[in-house]
């Protein structure tokens, strides 16, 4: 290498430093969008814990220090069971999406033959992310309500004989309405994850007598990890701080701690919100930094 | 394969189009309900069969959300550009290896995870310390942090399938860093730049958590927002909503059926050539 490249020498320099100059020049216009996400994003993110610890007053806040917010918070029941309800709507929903879609992300990743028809279903599939969310969320409305699609299909089967009421405005209507609004965010991660599994790999498996499970449990589930993890992060993330759903959907009998968020705000009341918004964040981090932990394990053995 | 196998996958394609279903089912029914007649309420059964609901939008409603509409495809405008000229320069600078780039991804994936109320709550407390108006500024701001890692994403993709020999030889035969980029990759990458606008377009028209604390000016989904929760809905929302989602889908085929196609020639192409 090094005799080899000796007589090459010369022109080094020369190259090194356009390409340091056009770095530099990267580097230069990389200040922009890292400025952006600084002002609109770190910035306002610090300044909600920041606030969270400032004295309300009727209008707003003063810049005193107090622990009193999250110490009202966390003493008072209501924004306990709030909380509960709210770590436990994102957990079923993790799961949820997770059983659900893990099937699609294999159907659309290994079974479907060709290239074309899979990106051509996993779009399909994906499109509606792209629409509104309020108006997804409304759509569950003629759907569960109690003269809805649902109730009148089972009334009309016999399945049940008065329609039911827990359909719709309730936790039950969230947590379905959650995991077909966030679902996408699954399945396209395990997607891409089993996408990168060489067929072949299986059919040897298969040739040599695996079962279906041991080719599960022993090649797709620990190939598709890292898909897993990052789907369950993102809907968990995304349910912990959900409020819109919350709202149209549950329609009061169903609680989050974003909705309280977006209350305290109605009604001035600053340093709350933030402080509620504290906590969302610290259980919010909690659960993924225990998700990573959980998606590592695997690796370190 | 094992008849076992062939039986397995038939009923994974079953299930496939369950949760087709279970995706689109809701906004199908709303589609069919924005055609109830006059006397028709929100849910099942029909009462009738027609555009009354249609033509309250456009008549009634028009005027009321004429405004939100503007302001929402200015934001997204702006949001799909700016979105994508920051995605090419973060795509680039990961690219190259820059001091530091290691960095970047876990910084747009941040932006990607910050729950939209606690941004929206950041952002409207932050102008607030900072005594300014809440409005236009503020919106784009997150709605360009909304779009990013997303445009961001594409834009990796876009470069991953870009052939750097490209850009070599443009070099070697004398080419600036400049000319090599303006006249040899910009032309190349165009379509993606495009799609990367697009998708920050898309995702601003429709942004709700991070808008609805921030701005008092509304956008079409806090217009939305507003009517759902103060007023009596009917069904000319449905009507708006069947309306908005049919543009969405027209976006996102625009988006995606070159990308399929494209893809299915580079990646089918070889596939298919290999297995002969």
């Amino acid at each position: 290498m090094s005799s080899y490249s000796l007589p090459e020498a010369a022109p080094v320099p020369a190259v090194g430093r356009r390409r340091l100059t056009a770095n530099l020049s990267w580097a230069l216009l990389l200040s922009l969008p890292l400025l952006w996400l600084l002002v609109f994003l770190f910035v306002p993110v610090l300044v909600v814990l920041v606030v969270s610890f400032f004295q309300p007053t009727l209008s707003g806040f003063e810049q005193s220090f107090t622990l009193d917010n999250y110490r009202l918070l966390l003493t008072s029941g209501p924004f306990f069971s709030t909380l509960a309800n709210t770590v436990l709507s994102a957990l079923i929903t993790t799961v949820v999406t997770f059983l659900a879609g893990f099937w699609v992300a294999y159907y659309l990743a290994l079974v479907v033959p060709n290239l074309r028809s899979r990106f051509a279903l996993f779009i399909i599939a994906l499109a509606p992310f792209f629409t509104s969310f309020l108006i997804r969320a409304i759509a569950w409305i003629p759907m569960m309500g109690r003269e809805g699609v649902l109730n009148s299909a089972l009334l009309s089967l016999g399945i049940i004989s008065a329609p039911l009421d827990f359909l719709l405005f309730s936790n039950f209507a969230v947590r379905v309405a959650m995991a077909q609004l966030y679902m996408l965010f699954m399945i396209s991660p395990i997607f891409f994850s089993l996408s990168t599994i060489d067929p072949a790999v299986l059919e040897a498996a298969r040739d040599m007598g695996a079962r279906w499970w041991n080719i599960l449990w022993e090649i797709l589930l620990p190939l598709a990890r890292p898909g897993i993890v990052i789907g369950a992060v993102f809907v968990f993330v995304l349910s912990m701080g959900d409020f819109a759903t919350v709202r149209l959907i549950g329609g009061g009998a169903s609680t989050s701690v974003g909705l309280s968020i977006q209350n305290f705000v109605t009604f001035m009341q600053f340093p709350q919100a933030a402080a509620a918004a504290g906590i969302l964040v610290l259980v919010t981090v909690l659960g993924v930094v225990l998700l990573l932990r959980w998606g590592s394990i695997g690796e370190d053995l | 394969m094992s008849a076992r196998g062939r039986w397995f996958d038939r009923l994974l394609g079953l299930y496939f189009v369950v949760i087709l279903l279970f995706l689109y089912g809701p906004i199908l029914v709303m589609a069919v309900l924005s055609f109830q007649g006059p006397h028709g309420g929100m849910t099942f059964p029909m009462r009738g069969f027609g555009f009354h609901w249609w033509t309250r939008l456009f008549r009634v409603r028009a005027s009321e959300l004429q405004e939100a509409i503007l302001r929402s495809l200015l934001v997204a405008v702006e949001t799909g550009v700016i979105a994508a000229a920051f995605s090419v320069v973060i795509a680039f600078a990961y690219r190259r290896r820059l001091p530091g780039s290691s960095l970047l991804l876990p910084i747009v994936l941040l932006a990607l995870m910050t729950p939209g109320i606690l941004l929206g709550l950041g952002m409207s407390l932050w102008w607030r310390i900072l005594n300014f108006q809440p409005g236009h500024l503020a919106l784009l701001g997150v709605h360009v942090v909304w779009a990013l890692p997303f445009a961001f994403l594409v834009m990796i993709a876009v470069l991953n399938r870009f052939d750097p020999r490209v850009e070599e030889s443009a070099r070697d035969l004398g080419a600036s860093e400049s000319r090599t980029f303006f006249e040899i990759v910009l032309p190349i990458i165009w379509p993606g730049i495009l799609s990367a606008a697009l998708f920050g377009f898309t995702l601003s028209l429709n942004e709700f958590e991070r808008s609805v604390l921030v701005t008092s000016d509304n956008t079409l989904p806090l217009q939305l927002w507003a009517m759902l929760t103060v007023q009596i809905i009917e069904p000319d929302l449905y009507a708006l909503g069947t309306l908005t989602i049919l543009i969405t889908f027209v976006i996102v085929a625009a988006l995606f059926i070159p990308t399929v196609i494209g893809q299915f020639r580079r990646l089918g192409g070889r596939a298919e050539a290999g297995e002969e």
